[in-house]
């Protein structure tokens, strides 16, 4: 087992990819329940004001949160996928590595955009649902389309991962 | 304005307080308390409150049972379903595509979350039918 200085740092495989690997896991993660703890609480700030004078829409009003909580699902879902590639008894190479960086962070960004948008959406929405019921049917499209940018991430990331390839590895 | 109010809310909220948890935390909601905080005393309902019953003390949660139950269903549904999915599909169905089991675990959050709208929407629907008046629109003003 001597690798040379040359093997570990240079070529297609060398000893520094699975960090950008398991990068790429924890920015999967991470920032989706970043984006995903906004939603939550920036909707949960109008779902207790309007709940104050209208508590019978609660179970209405709770829709931005289960749909902040989808988008840390995607998340979920990304870096277990991701981590399922990344086994230490096989060869990683940097190509892999960038990959799921790419995967990972993705998934990741677009869902704090999805979670964010989710937050000041359904904040304002619950708010504006209390006093009119109307609104409700308008407020669920907004909040779709906001969760469906999470799902453009995912659906990148998804796309990249099937690409991490290891073969170059002698 | 709403000072005309007190009276009849707490003579409705005295004859609630005698009723069920559960049926008297939706009607308390409606119509009747729009404009008073919770948290704001009010000494003719608190003390007759106290007076007649022992049943609902000043602060029990106002919602009602089957709601707290459906969201915790919801809840452990969206946390354990897209996980069993991805697992089981990559199990059994795509056996060592990951792509399509992520695929498959997506679609099925995005069921829970439909179902969840839905049962809100029905919900909501059924609402309407028990006390067609008392969830329309504020127009107190």
């Amino acid at each position: 087992m001597s690798a040379t200085w040359v093997e570990l740092t240079q070529g297609y495989c060398p000893a520094y990819s699975p960090f950008l690997g398991f990068m790429g896991v924890a920015a999967a993660i991470v920032f989706s329940a970043a984006g995903a703890g906004y939603g939550t609480a920036k909707s949960g700030i109008g779902i207790t004001g309007a709940g104050t004078f209208r508590p019978s829409i609660i179970m209405r009003a709770l829709i931005p949160v289960i749909m902040a909580g989808i988008i840390a699902v995607y998340g979920l879902v990304a870096s277990v996928l991701i981590s399922g590639d990344m086994d230490p008894k096989n060869k990683y190479s940097l190509f892999s590595g960038c990959i799921h960086l790419a995967s990972g962070l993705c998934v990741g960004m677009t869902g704090l955009a999805a979670g964010w948008c989710i937050g000041i959406v359904g904040d304002m929405g619950v708010r504006g649902f209390a006093k009119e019921p109307r609104l409700f049917v308008g407020m669920v499209l907004i909040l779709i389309f906001a969760e469906v940018l999470g799902l453009y991430g995912l659906i990148v990331s998804l796309i990249l991962n099937t690409k991490a390839s290891n073969t170059l590895c002698t | 304005m709403p000072r005309t109010k007190a009276k009849p809310t707490a003579a409705a909220t005295t004859a609630h307080a005698s009723a069920a948890n559960k049926a008297t935390a939706t009607s308390k909601g409606r119509g009747n308390r729009t404009h008073r905080l919770p948290g704001a005393p009010d000494s003719a309902e608190a003390s007759s409150q106290e007076e007649e019953e022992d049943v609902q003390p000043a602060n029990t949660p106002q919602i009602p049972g089957n709601v707290i139950r459906k969201l915790l269903a919801f809840s452990l549904l969206l946390l354990v379903l897209p996980i069993l999915a991805y697992f089981g599909s990559l199990k059994y169905l795509f056996v060592g595509s990951t792509a399509s089991s992520a695929i498959v675990a997506v679609i099925v959050a995005n069921f829970v979350l439909a179902a969840y709208v839905y049962a809100a929407w029905v919900e909501d629907a059924s609402e309407h039918a028990a006390h067609p008046s008392s969830t329309g629109k504020l127009k107190r003003r």
